[in-house]
């Protein structure tokens, strides 16, 4: 578990909206340029307005994330983000499928449980690959032959 | 009467197949717990890119009603409403199911929701064309005026604090201005190859609505209440009781009409405030809650008329009526559909045939309604992770397939993951779409304006002048205030 505290939050956003403001005023061209510095100006008010309005309204909030809980789901996605075109679609969202099942299956887990996912993994994969394969004519990056 | 030219067009044997398997699939979608409309809708997206625009469209009009419908039935059996427009569903449908009276429940939930979603469906069939021609004598003032209208009354109205309900509303304009400028072709804010081609609204929408979705689910104990076996109940004894119910039928049809027209404000706040009004008027006050059909009636009447005027302002100005319009607003820009007069002119035949096909999904809405929604509950009682392996793939899947390009899905996945952080926090997604959606057409308006002006008096007079501009200005202003009010509101109830 972590906790976030709302003022983290209004200072990430008050972070984001000086990044961007700097990356629209700084670069060149100010007629393309034009539209994203008024929408980033726009953007550093509303943040500057979280900042007061948390601290006139004493807003403690503090919002806590299951990160233990979620840090499965946040590496698989991680892992595909990186992995996911050279191993091939088709055998990494096969990974993700039964990793997903595997641990956030709520009751005992066991090599039973495990080939019960991998049966059902298969056949979700075999329903996705012929939708989009053969029905969408999508060519996927592939690894191998899937 | 242009209507009636195209109604044969929805008759043809692949449109009414995409009907029956929409609806079908809506009605199953609508009833699994944690899948809104909003996010079955985007997931379907990119599957719709590969069809003609008409029958894409007919796909995601056909899911858009029935969702919203089959989102009554895990409300009625598990006390779990299955979107946002069900919340009101749950207060006497659950009880009623509670008193063994669930397939009486479940015939007026659907009953009510074809009699509202018609009426809803013929508002916008006469509403649209008259405000499409009106839509006609706007300049690129009011067009840009008007995209910013639909953030500010999104962000008002779909968030938990104004202040954070303009901010994701500028993030997504901010995000609209990634890539090549289309008048002066230079590149802004490519950090990384990936971002060259700008931010893909499929990428962004099926992203901002799956992934958060799937996160949520996955780190939430979801325990599932008891669910109600279903008794046998006489349909034509419901119908015959359901047409008696006028004055709910009435409230409910009404109140769903008006806040579907009003841009932003969508189903759950229709189905609220027809249940709200249904039960200050009605005579026996004291049976809301213990199961009083007359609340039922009246939120699914109003849920589903919602559904048609909502997209009055979004196919004449752009402007969404909910944030399921705004997913499907994605929907049409996909296919080369841009809002306006445009859509019935040059578009007549998609439009037309897209706006009877809906009139048609009711019908058949009603029909499967009544018939699967026993067979909903195997689809409530799908495990969690099950769900969430399944809508993750999809959502992989679902966007690689529009451009073929990897970088959507890390833009995707990226954009979903941050998402889930940030409404921890009260930010949501539909501002931040609509910023998306409607960036490039307030950028480029706002270019033109600025052509313009440079020959009279300046920009801030071009944009400031008219009795139109101030309409529109002082209407952004409104929806800026109500947010406020609200904010000011829900702090004196803590």
């Amino acid at each position: 578990m972590i906790k976030i505290k709302n003022l983290a939050i209004v200072i990430f956003v008050m972070i984001l909206s000086i990044l961007l403001a700097i990356a629209s005023f700084g670069a060149g061209n100010p007629e393309a340029y034009l539209f994203p510095r008024i929408i980033t100006s726009i953007m550093l008010l509303l943040s500057l307005l979280l900042l007061v309005f948390h601290f006139y309204e004493k807003d403690y909030q503090t919002e806590t994330i299951n990160i233990l809980k979620l840090s499965p789901i946040l590496i698989l996605i991680i892992f595909f983000i990186f992995t996911g075109e050279y191993l091939g679609f088709y055998f990494s969202t096969s990974i993700i499928f039964l990793t997903i099942c595997y641990f956030y299956f709520p009751q005992k887990k066991d090599v039973k449980k495990l080939l019960f996912f991998l049966l059902i993994g298969t056949c979700f994969m075999t329903t996705i690959y012929f939708l989009f394969s053969f029905f969408l004519k999508v060519q996927v990056p592939r690894f191998f032959l899937l | 009467m242009e209507f009636f030219n195209y109604f044969s067009n929805v008759f043809t044997f692949a449109n009414i197949l995409i009907l029956i398997l929409g609806t079908i699939g809506g009605l199953l979608l609508g009833a699994a717990p944690g899948l809104s409309p909003t996010m079955a809708v985007a997931l379907l997206i990119p599957f719709t890119f590969h069809m003609s625009p008409e029958q894409g469209l007919i796909m995601l009009g056909a899911v858009y009603t029935s969702t919203v419908a089959g989102g009554a039935i895990s409300a009625i059996l598990l006390k779990i409403p299955g979107a946002p427009a069900n919340i009101a569903t749950v207060m006497d449908g659950y009880p009623m199911a509670k008193n063994g009276k669930s397939t009486e429940a479940l015939h007026y939930c659907f009953i009510s929701s074809f009699i509202g979603g018609v009426i809803g469906i013929l508002v916008l069939i006469f509403f649209t064309p008259v405000l499409a021609d009106v839509a006609l004598k706007f300049g690129p003032s009011h067009m840009f005026w008007i995209a910013i209208f639909g953030v500010t009354v999104i962000a008002s109205l779909d968030s938990k604090s104004i202040i954070k309900g303009l901010f994701s509303g500028a993030i997504g304009l901010w995000l609209a201005t990634i890539g090549y400028d289309a008048v002066l072709g230079v590149e802004r804010f490519v950090f990384n190859p990936i971002f060259s081609g700008g931010i893909n609204i499929i990428a962004a929408l099926v992203g901002l609505f799956a992934i958060p979705q799937v996160l949520s689910m996955l780190e939430d104990k979801q325990s599932q209440a008891d669910q109600f076996q279903m008794e046998k109940k006489n349909l034509f004894e419901s119908f015959k009781y359901n047409i008696s119910r006028i004055k709910a039928l009435i409230v409910g049809s009404t109140t769903g009409t008006i806040i579907g027209l009003i841009p932003g404000a969508g189903g759950q706040i229709a189905g609220l405030v027809s249940y709200a009004q249904i039960k200050k008027t009605s005579s026996n006050k004291e049976n809301f809650g213990k199961g009083e059909p007359d609340g039922i009636i009246a939120a699914e009447s109003a849920n589903n008329a919602m559904v048609g005027p909502s997209l009055v302002p979004l196919l004449t100005l752009g402007v969404p009526g909910s944030p399921t319009a705004a997913v499907l607003l994605g929907g049409l820009l996909i296919h080369g559909l841009f809002p306006g007069s445009n859509l019935f002119t040059v578009y007549a035949e998609t439009t037309w045939t897209f706006i009877n096909s809906l009139l048609v999904a009711q019908f058949m809405m009603l029909i499967f309604g009544l018939y699967i929604s026993g067979l909903a509950k195997y689809v409530m009682k799908t495990p969690t992770h099950y769900m969430a392996a399944a809508i993750t793939i999809l959502a992989i899947f679902g966007t690689y397939s529009v451009q073929h390009n990897f970088a959507d899905v890390i833009v995707m996945l990226f954009l979903g993951t941050t998402m889930f952080f940030l409404s921890k926090f009260g930010f949501t997604a539909a501002p931040i779409v609509l910023g998306i959606i409607l960036g490039p057409i307030a950028e480029t308006n706002f270019n033109q304006a600025k052509i313009i002006a440079d020959t009279q008096n300046g920009i801030f007079d071009y944009l400031t002048s008219g009795p139109l501009n101030l309409t529109i200005i002082a209407l952004c202003l409104i929806s800026i205030l109500y947010g406020v009010y609200g904010d000011k509101e829900k702090r004196k109830t803590r």
